[in-house]
């Protein structure tokens, strides 16, 4: 049984949803679990809900208290916050995004190393069975040479955020790209094997945070597209075409897809997995656990997400608006 | 001392709100604060580097902060009784008592029941029993109690307005052309669609803002036009460029809504009901989540019987007083405004397109 003294850092939405839930079902983590929260009631609340060992309202409190940090925050505060836990010898599990440059996650990575303690990134996409399939298909030339990825992902925002993060000036301008696009443009660098230059990206950010964005990658002889929205339900498929078949899906689908052959024959692929939030979660804990214990290496590393964060920033130092006739025609409202 | 004019939107994570916030910030004029009753709400108006708040009018110290500074407010607030009315009455007597100099409030002509002919504001309030109408109703007599004791309020009472992120006259409508048969037809789609396009009615409330009319005076907000449904059907289903519109027998349509009068029903009383429990049997279960959303596009798509009698009703809002009194103008008819509102839907992934 595990003694590991490990601390959340911040109690807000991410934590209730995704991993409160997990950590209530490891009893032998709790007895050394402490809660942290700039909102000192809150931290108290959940911690007497779950019987946890102890709460804060300041991290800097347990900085010398624990092993591991989980880092469920605000975006902006996952750099710092883990940056601040690796220098302390702490190791770390990071909701996406890590960071908001490549720059960022060299320092994660070089502070991770000098203090001798690993990072683990929440990137829960890679944990689906259905595209660890879809990865090795494309790794073993199922399909062909890799052609094209086209990933389509909107959803009006539904997100219970407690705090004014996510949008316009206080969030740095960084929307629906930064957000979901952590997710997904890494799940894309990591089909596609490596960075890819960036052929074009538009959002209809007029200032504030984009809401809706596009992307358009390639790598080689790949090209990929994403398209994410907070603002309506888009159709939420993706295809990944080679030049011998093609694979395909619904994005929230964890363990199935579609596979075509040469022949244009298709059939179902059922993989093993849960489709639960939870059961991700489980096993994100599980494996940061090993990683404190000397264990396990992390499932996904501070470095591997690099491709990511890279692609994500230089998109935003190139930004262009999306021409919207409803919003702007001729620079003017149509009846004012 | 600056000029400039601080307008806090509430409801600015709706439909309306989220398009007057828009037009005022493009017009470039004011301070534009977006009153968001959560922040999930925010994602259309943070597109704007605008001012965000968070304000449940319902809660006096989320007046208090979101009224700061604040010389005009727009009341886009809807929801239960206890916004669409409480709230209402909460607002104003705080912007009352933080001095705000003209508050215009957005009612709707369903305060009239279901009239017919030429309605204008000389028309008595009606209760109908319909939540919607009757709370509104109640929402303006709070505005006639605060105008009494001097706030200056507008009350602006639109039509059916429609437009990009319009979920009731908008969207179901392009859903339901994308999914035949077509269950509406011609035959019973003559009455009066008294059609507002969402820019026009921000253009009344620009004009309601600025204008120094009597405080409690209320206005019909209007579109330039008074086409029939059947004609608002054709001119949306030709904007989205989809095949005509081939109408199901009257009989035909009225057997089908009948049929799914019974669903419609019972997911209502669940709703109202069992929302939370259903919502996590949602979550667990995939199979589950796709029933309902299967029920749930079936019910939307198909009529129900009171929205036939809404097809054939014969009633005209007049704008003679707005016209008037705040010299509003509307610019918009079908043949602008649905190329616009097309576009909209086709970026948005509702039509399939370039960008779905």
């Amino acid at each position: 049984m595990p003694d590991l003294p490990i601390a959340l850092i911040g109690c807000g939405a991410i934590a209730e949803m995704f991993y409160l839930p997990a950590l209530e079902k490891r009893p032998d983590l709790l007895s050394s679990l402490i809660l942290v929260d700039r909102n000192a009631e809150k931290a108290e609340a959940v911690r007497k809900r779950l019987g946890a060992a102890a709460s804060a309202s300041d991290h800097r409190e347990v900085l010398s208290r624990v092993k591991g940090a989980i880092i469920a925050t605000p975006h902006h505060l996952h750099t710092p916050l883990t940056l601040e836990f690796l220098e302390h010898g702490v190791h770390v599990l990071c909701e996406k995004p890590l960071s908001r440059t490549a720059a960022e996650v060299d320092q994660v990575v070089a502070a991770a190393a000098a203090n001798r303690v690993h990072v683990l990134v929440n990137q829960t996409r890679r944990l689906y069975t259905s595209f660890q399939e879809v990865k090795r298909r494309i790794a073993n030339g199922s399909i062909g040479e890799l052609r094209e990825i086209d990933y389509v992902l909107g959803e009006p925002f539904g997100w219970p955020a407690e705090t004014n993060t996510y949008f316009g000036v206080a969030a740095g301008g960084r929307g629906v790209l930064f957000d979901n696009g952590a997710h997904i443009v890494d799940l894309v660098c990591w089909f596609l094997g490596g960075e890819p230059e960036i052929v074009s990206y538009e959002d209809d950010s007029r200032g504030g945070t984009e809401a809706v964005a596009e992307i358009k990658l390639r790598l080689g002889d790949a090209n990929a597209r994403i398209r994410l929205s907070w603002l309506s339900k888009l159709r939420n498929t993706y295809r990944i075409t080679g030049t011998r078949g093609s694979m395909d899906g619904r994005v929230y689908e964890s363990s199935s897809f579609t596979f075509r052959d040469p022949s244009g024959k298709s059939r179902r692929i059922k993989t093993d997995g849960a489709r639960e939030g939870s059961y991700f979660a489980g096993k994100l804990l599980a494996n940061f656990v090993g990683v404190v214990e000397g264990r396990e290496q992390p499932i996904v590393a501070a470095g591997d997400v690099r491709p990511a964060i890279s692609v994500i920033d230089a998109c935003y130092q190139r930004r262009s608006t999306m021409i919207e006739p409803w919003y702007d025609v001729a620079g003017t409202p149509a009846s004012v | 001392m600056s000029d400039q004019r601080t307008v806090l939107v509430v409801g600015a994570g709706g439909f309306i709100g989220g398009r007057i916030v828009e037009v005022l910030h493009q017009l470039g004029a004011d301070h534009v604060r977006a009153g968001l009753r959560r922040w999930a709400g925010g994602a259309r108006v943070g597109r704007l580097p605008v001012e965000l708040v968070q304000v449940d009018i319902r809660d006096d110290g989320d007046l208090r902060r979101a009224l700061d500074g604040v010389t005009h407010v727009v009341n886009c607030a809807v929801g239960d009784p206890s916004t669409t009315v409480d709230g209402t009455r909460k607002l104003l007597t705080a912007a009352h008592a933080s001095g705000a100099q003209r508050v215009v409030h957005i009612s709707t002509v369903d305060v009239y029941g279901q009239p017919e002919g030429e309605v204008d504001e000389s028309r008595p309030l009606t209760i109908t029993g319909r939540p919607y109408g009757d709370s509104k109703i109640e929402a303006e007599r709070a505005c006639q109690e605060l105008a009494a004791k001097g706030l200056p309020v507008t009350i602006l009472r639109p039509t059916l307005v429609h437009g990009p992120f319009s979920a009731t006259w908008t969207v179901p409508y392009a859903q339901r052309m994308l999914k035949r048969p077509w269950l509406i037809p011609e035959a019973v789609s003559q009455g009066t669609c008294n059609l507002l396009y969402v820019d026009d009615l921000a253009s009344a409330v620009l004009a309601a803002l600025s204008a120094d009319t009597t405080p409690g005076d209320a206005f019909n907000v209007n579109g330039p036009e008074r086409p029939t449904w059947h004609a608002y059907f054709t001119q949306l289903n030709d904007a989205l460029g989809l095949p005509p519109l081939v109408d199901a027998t009257p009989s035909g349509a009225r057997v089908r809504s009948a049929a799914v009068q019974p669903l419609r029903k019972s997911a209502k009383f669940l709703i109202n009901h069992f929302e939370p429990q259903i919502m996590r049997v949602g979550q667990r279960s995939l199979l589950a989540r796709n029933t309902m959303l299967r029920a749930e596009r079936l019910v939307r798509t198909t009529p129900s019987p009171a929205e036939f009698a809404l097809y054939q009703r014969q009633a005209s809002f007049s704008t003679s007083k707005a016209q008037d009194i705040l010299g509003y103008r509307p610019a918009c008819p079908m043949a602008t405004a649905l190329p616009l509102t097309a576009a909209w839907l086709r970026h948005h992934g509702y039509v399939t397109g370039p960008g779905d």
